[in-house]
């Protein structure tokens, strides 16, 4: 089975790049990542990836962005949106599910999960 | 060659796990613990003695603010990095005056990070370049304004007495029972206090004790 391939959005660097390492080390495929929205979006529709993360702090402030991404992966069985939010330790699946974050694995199991594979 | 021995204090895993990561990938930096809440930091660094501490501030049980309170008073050799996505002057000025040395944002790039690690690891001080100017731009409003020095003359023993305690975080209550004076007392100080000095807010009075060098870099 393959492992989907992701897209990384942040709002901040720091944390861009740490979830950068933290793929690497699992073996994820990062096709790109990027801390500007438009830029990002841009990227995942050339990119087509079947993971789009992306961490934001505050979810308002996010929402155009996440309405965009929605719009992007709709009708797609096999693309997800994973949303992480910092302040509330949560990963927020679009649309389908929202598991509460304890760990790493959590994270590379929302990417992995049998249904996004292609 | 000696590595910088450092604790990582944030309750998010990802952050944390992530972070470990980008240092540990660093020749001259070791990670030598990690914590996910403020208590976890203080036992981990009475432990591990490291040189550095970066520090979340928004955490369970105890908050990274209390936490370098704590860890100045017992372990005042351990540099404190505070490494926030929170930019508010409230969190800044407070985090310097309970001792840390240094303020990085999570949207800095890591380079950032290695960078401040390196420099309070040898007793400097680290500022984020966005927090630094509002520092140095609010500094320069004031000595520009000529307030600084004559409104601080005009201020009684007591009312010094009174900033100083506010700026370290003490409420109403806890200062008037240092003082032995009633909390409605401390509330007139304070209100004389804030209009002497044209200050309208906590963040501004904290401040203002930073600049003046009324905080000991322990309290």
């Amino acid at each position: 089975m393959a492992l989907p391939r992701v897209y990384l959005i942040c709002v901040n660097r720091l944390v861009c790049e740490a979830v950068t390492m933290l793929l690497r080390r699992e073996g994820i495929e990062l096709l790109g990542m990027d801390t500007d929205t438009e830029t990002a979006l841009a990227q995942v529709r050339a990119l087509n990836p079947e993971v789009v993360l992306v961490e934001s702090g505050d979810e308002d402030t996010e929402a155009n962005l996440m309405l965009a991404l929605a719009q992007l992966v709709s009708g797609k069985d096999h693309r997800r949106v994973i949303r992480l939010g910092l302040a509330d330790k949560e990963l927020y699946i679009y649309h389908q599910e929202h598991r509460r974050l304890v760990d790493v694995q959590d994270l590379v199991a929302a990417i992995c999960a049998d249904d996004v594979s292609a | 060659m000696n590595k910088i021995r450092v604790v990582i204090a944030d309750d998010h895993t990802i952050v944390r796990e992530g972070v470990r990561l980008l240092l540990e990938a660093q020749p001259d930096i070791e990670v030598v613990g990690e914590a996910a809440d403020g208590r976890e930091a203080i036992a981990v660094i009475r432990e591990q003695h490291p040189d550095v501490a970066a520090m979340d501030i928004q955490m369970p049980n105890l908050n990274g603010l209390d936490a370098t309170r704590a860890i100045k008073q017992e372990s005042p050799q351990v540099q404190i990095l505070v490494l926030t996505m929170y930019e508010s002057d409230e969190y800044f000025f407070q985090t310097l005056a309970a001792g840390a040395s240094g303020y990085v944002l999570k949207k800095a790039a890591s380079a950032d990070l290695m960078t401040a690690i390196r420099a309070v690891s040898q007793g400097n001080v680290f500022l984020y370049p966005s927090v630094a100017r509002r520092l140095v731009s609010d500094y320069l409003t004031r000595v520009n304004a000529g307030e600084e020095q004559g409104s601080y003359d005009g201020l009684t023993a007591r009312e010094r007495e009174v900033l100083k305690l506010i700026a370290e975080g003490h409420t109403n209550q806890s200062i008037a029972e240092k003082l032995v004076i009633s909390p409605s007392t401390v509330q007139t100080h304070r209100t004389r206090i804030m209009h002497r000095l044209n200050l309208q807010t906590r963040a501004e009075l904290i401040q203002y004790a930073v600049r003046k060098g009324l905080l000991d870099s322990a309290s």
